[in-house]
Parts: structure tokens; sequence; C-alpha cells
């Protein structure tokens, strides 16, 4: 049975001469409306998941799944579209929830044409380039007299008016797509081209990406040959989406540690184990030239210059947190260092 | 560019940095109210760090949370204790 409008839903609605002349709303303006509220979704949930825009960038059956936008039925003798947004199984999913409030905050900051709102909804220069070139899917041509209008629910004012954002959006969606910053590539590392310092990384979707490092890096790569590895940086990205290659990299972190996890460590002449591992994954940071691992709830902020030395400095770090922190009058500690704290006498205990 | 090990030390000693207890190699910035914060910075010892290195530098700033820039300027004394505490923990 069909679900009724809620208050949940959108409202799409078409108004103008036109309109009135005709008795209802031309196919082609109702057909790209709803498209570019479909587009605009998907860009959400593309974002939402991680996954790079593009020009020919199609969203995955996933988030084609996850992200769909509900036709409820309208009601009669009325130019409104009530519009759902929901995973194609019928659910209002918290990821879809969110989709509906990005999607709304997007819409109002176009309408709004004030740049600081903009900017704030829509962080990422790709990401508002794309999302104003769908939006655009909602801008009847100007001739044709047709308004398109869409608000959260069926009361209250309109969060975007296709005339009132379309100097806005044309604006945002000239020129080329920006490159692509800050981008991750998950995959599997899978050559290593000792020889040349050219490492290839294979995602489980898309292309294989290549990239140099340098000499100080070796072991860490070689630490983790064939396993998963993300990889941080400014990327270059084709039509299609996929990343081609980085200009600049950022970091590289590893997803399955290769460092033997700490079960235990050496303070003030007591030995203390853990009550579960600690794992250490840790990333190398291409700006600093640092191999970093940080673990905020135990308070470790280890950076070395080589990646051997790591497992002896956490351990080392971790001797000098026990007996400055978790050994330390609470009235000595501030606030944040209360919490390590107690987390560091909560995973670790003097063995028996 | 390089600094003098003593010289970075002196300064931070003098922005509210104490070292730590036991045999450590630690600095550990104690805030104004006078309670002992996380930020802190590892100074290394031995003859050959007497002069600590550009990359050394950056380290240490990574763990007072510092941009290196800021940490220089205060070593150099042009960042005050109180800017310190608005740029460290700023979140």
């Amino acid at each position: 049975m069909a679900k009724k409008p809620s208050a949940a839903d959108i409202e799409l609605k078409f108004d103008g001469p036109p309109i009135r002349e005709l008795g209802g709303a031309p196919a082609d303006a109702v057909a790209s409306s709803l498209l570019a509220l479909q587009r605009l979704v998907h860009l959400i949930g593309m974002h939402a998941e991680g996954r790079p825009f593009g020009l020919r960038a199609k969203p995955s059956a996933k988030v084609r799944r996850d992200f769909a936008v509900i036709c409820r039925p309208t009601k009669n003798g009325s130019h409104i579209q009530p519009l759902g947004i929901a995973a194609r199984s019928g659910q209002f999913t918290a990821s879809a929830a969110l989709a509906r409030v990005s999607l709304l905050r997007a819409l109002s900051a176009f309408d709004s044409g004030d740049d600081t709102r903009i900017v704030a909804a829509l962080p990422n220069p790709r990401q508002r380039w794309f999302m104003a070139d769908a939006a655009a899917g909602l801008l009847q041509p100007e001739e044709s007299g047709i308004q398109v209008t869409v608000r959260a629910g069926s009361r209250g004012p309109f969060n975007f008016k296709a005339d009132r954002a379309r100097v806005v959006i044309d604006r945002l969606r000239s020129g080329k797509p920006p490159q692509a910053d800050n981008e991750t590539v998950v995959g599997k590392l899978k050559v290593v081209d000792y020889a040349r310092s050219i490492v290839t990384i294979q995602p489980v979707a898309g292309r294989s990406v290549k990239f140099s490092y340098p000499p100080q890096l070796e072991p860490l790569i070689q630490a983790n040959a064939r396993r998963r590895v993300s990889v941080v940086g400014d990327a270059t990205v084709n039509a299609t989406g996929d990343i081609t290659n980085f200009r600049s990299i950022r970091r590289l972190q590893e997803l399955e540690p290769s460092l033997d996890p700490v079960e235990g460590f050496d303070s003030g002449g007591q030995r203390f184990v853990a009550a579960h591992p600690l794992t250490l994954p840790i990333s190398f940071d291409f700006e600093d030239r640092t191999f970093v691992f940080l673990d905020q709830s135990l308070g470790i902020a280890t950076f070395e210059s080589k990646y051997g030395a790591m497992r002896d400095s956490i351990l080392g770090e971790l001797d000098f947190l026990w007996s400055d922190y978790a050994c330390a009058p609470d009235e000595d500690l501030a606030e944040e260092a209360l919490v390590v704290k107690r987390n560091l006498l909560g995973r670790f205990r003097v063995a028996t | 560019m390089p600094r003098d090990r003593n010289d970075v030390v002196d300064a931070l000693r003098r922005k509210g940095f104490r070292h730590g207890g036991g045999d450590h190699e630690f600095l550990i910035y104690w805030n104004l109210a006078g309670k002992k914060t996380m930020k802190r910075t590892k100074v290394s010892r031995g003859t050959s760090y007497k002069t600590l290195s550009d990359d050394l530098l950056g380290m240490m700033a990574r763990q007072a949370g510092l941009p290196k820039k800021l940490f220089l300027d205060l070593v150099d004394c042009t960042l005050h204790q109180s800017a310190y505490e608005s740029e460290a923990f700023a979140i």
C-alpha cells in the first residue's frame, strides 16, 4: 500500500502562469527537477561513503539502494509533489535522515546566495561544484515562467526558490570542477618497485594508484606488502571519479598494524600488563617525514623519524605516562589529563 | 633552523614546561591554572643532540600541539604563555 505523505516529506512545488494555463506541469520540468533532487541525494550519499565525485561518476549500487528519493502520492488537483528520502526498501534510516538534512541545508544555502552559508553547508570546493551542477536541474529556462520551489514539510517558508538561486548556482558551477584535495584512497599495497621507490595501491573498486615514496618509508612499505593501507592527499580524479594519481600526499596510514601489539610495559621497576593488547597502527606524515602513533584515550603521541624506533618509543612513552599521569595525584591534573589517568588505570594493571 | 638544546629547554621552562618525574626526557606543560596537561615534548639527550635539528624541532612542535613556526616563536619568546594556551588547546 502506498504511504501517505508524512511530516518528514519534502515538497516540490511547480507554479507560475504556464502551470495555471496548462492545468499541470510540463513533464520535462517535473522530470528534470526530480532527477536533480535524486542526483543531489546520490552526491550526498557518495560523499558520506567517501567516494570521489566525477563528471561521469555513477553512484554505487549501495548508494542507490540507501539514498533514494521516493515520490509520494500527490493531493488531488495539486502541483505539489511530496517526496521522501529513504532507503529503497522504504526504511527511513539514519543515513537517509542525515541526507535529508544535508539536502535542505545545501538548497537553503544556495537560496540565500550567502557565500558563508554555502561554504558552511558544503565545505569541500569540489563537492560544492558538483552539488551546484546537480541543483541546476531545478532551474527551468527563465523565459518559461515556471517557478520551482522546495520546502521541508507542508508548512513554513520555502527552503529553495529556483529563480532566487539561479545566479549563485550558475556562478558556483562555472568553469571546470576544482581539483580533489584531501582525498583518501584505501586499498591493498599491491606492487612495490624498490628500484624506483614507486608503490601501487589497488582499491577494492576503481583503478590502481601509483605514487613515489621517500626512502625513509621503505620499512613501513615492506611491512605492509599485500596489506590494506589508506593514503590521504591532493588527488587527480578522472571524469568517472576514479583517483588516477596524487599531486601531493599528506599521510599513509596502516590499517592492519605491522608492529606487534603491546601486551605490557615496564615502569618504576614493575611490569604492567594490558587488559587487552594495544594495537599499533602506524602512519607516516609526508610533510614532516615522521612516523606517528596517536592514541588520544591513553595520551600516547609518538613521533619518530625511523619506523624501527617506533615500538620502543611507544613503550618509553607508556612508562612516562604511567609515572607522570597514572601515578599523579588527581589535584595536580588538568581535566584531559584526569581522563587519561582513568583510562590508563582501566587498561593496565600490575603483573602478578 | 637548528637550535641549541639548552636554549630550547630554558625557553620552554620559562613558558610553563617542567621536567617530568623520574628518568624521563619529557618536558610537561603546566597550564596557567597550575595543572599538569597532556601537552609535552620529548627532549633528546646525548652529545649528538646538543643542537636540535629542524626535523627534531618539528616533532617537538607536534607533541607540544603547535605548528613548527609557532613552536619556534614560543622558543624565541615572541609567543607568550597565554597565547600558547589558546593556540595549543584550541579545539
